[in-house]
């Protein structure tokens, strides 16, 4: 901590010090008598200038050995800060002192830390009386198992919650209702509700009012489109095989929609809720579009009360059946999915309130 | 980090190091800490008489390098290597005295432009002569403030003396620096 | 030393009032404290610095790149961290998952992943605490694993909003230690509303009133504002300093408008 180690020396007592410097004030390579006039040099700022001279081996082994004057230490200090071949020769000097054995132990150590993924709690760097990394008894979390608890993480809060909860239900009462009950229009049912179910996966999943950490994930490169996409993804691969699967094991009636007709309808108003969350969010889109379809499916059957279950089988079949109809909604995925391309870097901000 | 890298360049050259070091090369490590770490041992053996916490320090700035050379903004490797060793040693220091408590208030950096003036000075010798002249107390607060860089408060825990004694013994060195060099030579110092 | 932030115009607007109006500022290496009176505009400065607000006019440099452009705005989102004035989390998480879910969003690579996080724990001082529950912590404790995630990264550029809130006075300390340690290598822009926070860990201060700089200086120049006879140990000058610099550029603002 003090400075007068190693300065036994008087002024001037390095002769060799300024050998090599290409101007010097008097052409003296000692330091030069106390000098009442200004350096022949303009005083440039340290960094960026070309250094006037560098370090002899001489002064590197003085500085190395601890026997170099202060004021010599502090020229040599400054330069090796901007000097690689300097620094170079003056670490090579130190090593060949008795700091070496050591220097190569602290190398090993760090090199030890660098290389070995950590499976310590306390302090990176911290060493004991011999050198080696102090480690702790606890392990580590193998790294098999931090990758699958992140993809579970990317995938996000619906898939976790309640929403996985209420997609497994609905395909659990459709087929209770079905050989439960002896409800004959089981799949029509399913197949009216399935398509929305994404949709509102999408909005539990995926902005400000669903993800707690929505902010912290807006100030990151993977917070905008990537998770949107990631999660909705995830919402897709649970809800698709799920339902469809309820739907296949469910009395489907002659002439009924199949129990995929739902897909791309499905896929549509996903693309379709992404496109128009890109304006004015996703739980707004996700509760705007699924309302359209549920008035599109049951609106004639509330406006016909009594009637049974008929008229939504014909209205489903309209909406699901034939060609015409699931190239339409191929089509209009289509779109939603140009739109959403388009509309890709408005993910890139925070979701208006 | 670096967005450019020019055509050319020397692939053992500190930047490209650095680069290579953040993009997890341990190999790249190694030829930066043979570089470097030798000079900056020394350079802390005569800052800290103690060879445990000189061990310490040393560790630590190049595992901090290993985990931020990312961070490093372009300007010379061996100057941040050492902005990073210097403030280890004045945070080992402050571990070591627990009684320390934080002060209230961070002291702004002596003026740069008197540095400057002191260590262009230095690099020609004529103020070598005139420094090894001053009182050994008044030099390591020069030393701290001026050749390594520090705050007035991170030269207190450093030395540890009180941060007005720092103040008052930078202004007295360069009081004797001044008169002992004759006014034309640092008329600026002050 | 770069400059890191570079701001020229910039006006921010939340629905009809104005946040901020037509503001400069640079900010380099260290660390600055945000000063103002509640409602002055600090959080919004914070969020557009943290790209997650857009400017209504203006323009904005962060590490020597446009934030407008997409391109350029993922580059510098990996190499910033953000600590939100109010934040959540998910409550199942324990603290390591957390941190490392935050460092998967910031796309550091996986094998550096597990290091960081636990790195970056430790600094907060919650390494006792790194599997447990995040819905378990005390509101210290979360405050500190949210400082936690923003610093995963070793952020070049650090945003921090009112990170002391709900720390007691022996984290505080340590936290402005942590503080000083980060600013040696990063940028690392403050928002408070404790004067004490700054004086004992920014070396800059930009004080925000109404949505215009009231001042600008080191934290030794707004002390010596309150007046040379407070001692270095005085907190009491630099909030004298804090109070004057606040009445001048009122004064300066009553002045304009007459």
């Amino acid at each position: 901590m003090s400075a007068t180690h190693g300065n036994p020396t008087p002024p001037h007592g390095n002769p060799t010090h300024r050998d090599g410097n290409p101007t010097p004030p008097h052409g003296n390579p000692t330091f030069p008598p106390l000098n009442p006039t200004p350096p022949p040099v303009n005083p440039t700022p340290r960094r960026g200038s070309p250094t006037p001279w560098h370090v002899t081996d001489a002064q590197a082994a003085s500085y190395a050995t601890g026997s170099a004057p202060e004021t010599d230490a502090w020229s040599l200090e400054k330069h090796v800060e901007s000097c690689g071949d300097c620094a170079a020769r003056v670490s090579a000097a130190v090593r060949a002192t008795t700091a070496g054995p050591e220097l190569a132990a602290i190398r090993a150590s760090i090199l030890t830390a660098a290389t070995t993924p950590r499976a310590v709690t306390g302090r990176l760097g911290e060493l004991d009386a011999r050198g080696g990394l102090r480690l702790s008894a606890r392990g580590g979390v193998p790294h098999f198992a931090a990758r699958a608890s992140r993809l579970l993480w990317a995938a996000g809060p619906a898939v976790r919650g309640a929403w996985m909860v209420a997609v497994v239900l609905v395909g659990a009462a459709a087929v209770a209702l079905a050989y439960g009950a002896g409800y004959g229009a089981a799949r029509q049912a399913l197949l009216a509700v399935a398509p929305v179910l994404p949709l509102a996966g999408v909005a539990v999943s995926y902005g400000r009012h669903a993800d707690p950490m929505y902010e912290i994930g807006a100030s990151t490169p993977s917070g905008g489109l990537r998770l949107l996409l990631t999660r909705t993804a995830a919402v897709l691969a649970v809800s698709v095989p799920l339902l469809t699967a309820a739907g296949a094991v469910l009395p489907g009636g002659s002439g009924g929609p199949g129990a995929a007709a739902w897909l791309l309808p499905g896929l549509a108003l996903t693309l379709a809720t992404l496109a128009l969350g890109s304006f004015v969010g996703c739980r707004a889109a996700a509760g705007t579009l699924s309302t359209a379809w549920l008035l599109a499916v049951a609106g004639p059957v509330v406006g016909r009360p009594g009637t049974g279950s008929l008229p939504l089988a014909a209205d489903l079949v309209r909406l699901l059946s034939g060609a015409a109809a699931q190239g339409a909604w191929a089509a209009g995925a289509v779109v939603c999915a140009g739109l959403l391309v388009l509309r890709r870097r408005s993910f890139d901000l925070m979701e208006p309130r | 980090m670096r967005l450019l890298r020019p055509t050319g360049e020397d692939p053992d050259d500190d930047a490209a190091l650095l680069r290579a070091v953040a993009r997890g090369d341990a190999q790249a490590l190694a030829t930066l800490y043979d570089r470097h770490s030798g000079w900056l041992h020394a350079r802390l053996t005569r800052r800290c008489g103690d060879p445990e916490t000189v061990r310490e320090v040393l560790q630590d700035t190049f595992v901090t390098v290993w985990r931020s050379a990312g961070t490093h903004r372009g300007g010379e490797a061996g100057g941040w290597l050492w902005v990073i060793a210097a403030r280890r040693l004045v945070d080992a220091l402050r571990a070591a005295e627990r009684t320390d408590r934080m002060p209230a208030v961070a002291p702004a950096p002596p003026a740069p432009s008197a540095e400057d003036r002191v260590l262009a000075g230095l690099e020609y010798g004529d103020v070598g002569a005139a420094l090894d002249r001053i009182s050994p107390e008044l030099r390591e607060v020069l030393r701290a403030t001026v050749v390594d860089g520090l705050t007035t408060r991170e030269t207190a825990r450093l030395l540890g003396i009180p941060e007005g004694t720092v103040k008052s013994r930078a202004l007295r060195a360069r009081r004797e620096l001044r008169a002992a060099l004759g006014p034309a030579a640092l008329g600026g110092l002050a | 030393m770069t400059t890191s932030v570079t701001v020229r115009a910039l006006t921010v607007r939340h629905r009809r009032t104005v946040a901020l109006n037509t503001v400069d500022l640079d900010f380099r290496t260290g660390v600055h404290g945000l000063l103002g009176p509640n409602g002055a505009g600090k959080t919004s400065l914070i969020r557009v610095l943290a790209t997650v607000a857009a400017p209504a006019a203006g323009r904005i440099e962060l590490l020597g790149r446009d934030v407008g452009a997409h391109r350029e705005r993922a580059a510098v989102r990996r190499a910033l961290g953000y600590l939100p004035q109010e934040f959540g989390h998910y409550p199942g998480f324990t603290v390591r998952e957390f941190v490392s879910y935050v460092a998967w969003l910031k796309e550091m690579p996986a094998a550096r992943v597990p290091t960081a996080v636990e790195r970056a724990v430790e600094r907060v001082g919650l390494a006792d605490r790194i599997d447990t529950k995040m819905k378990t912590l005390s509101g210290g404790m979360v405050r500190r694993a949210g400082i936690a995630q923003a610093i995963v990264n070793e952020p070049e550029l650090l945003l921090l909003d009112e990170p002391t809130a709900g720390l007691d006075p022996e984290q505080r300390v340590e936290f402005r230690a942590l503080l000083r340690d980060l600013g040696a290598t990063s940028t690392v822009i403050v928002s408070t509303h404790l004067v004490e926070d700054v004086a004992a860990a920014c070396q800059e201060v930009t004080l925000i009133e109404s949505g215009r700089i009231a001042y600008r200086g080191t934290t030794a120049e707004l002390t010596a504002l309150g007046g040379e006879h407070g001692r270095d140990s005085d907190g009491n000058a630099i909030e004298r300093g804090y109070t004057t610099a606040l009445r001048a550029h009122r004064a300066s603002l009553a002045e304009a408008a007459r």
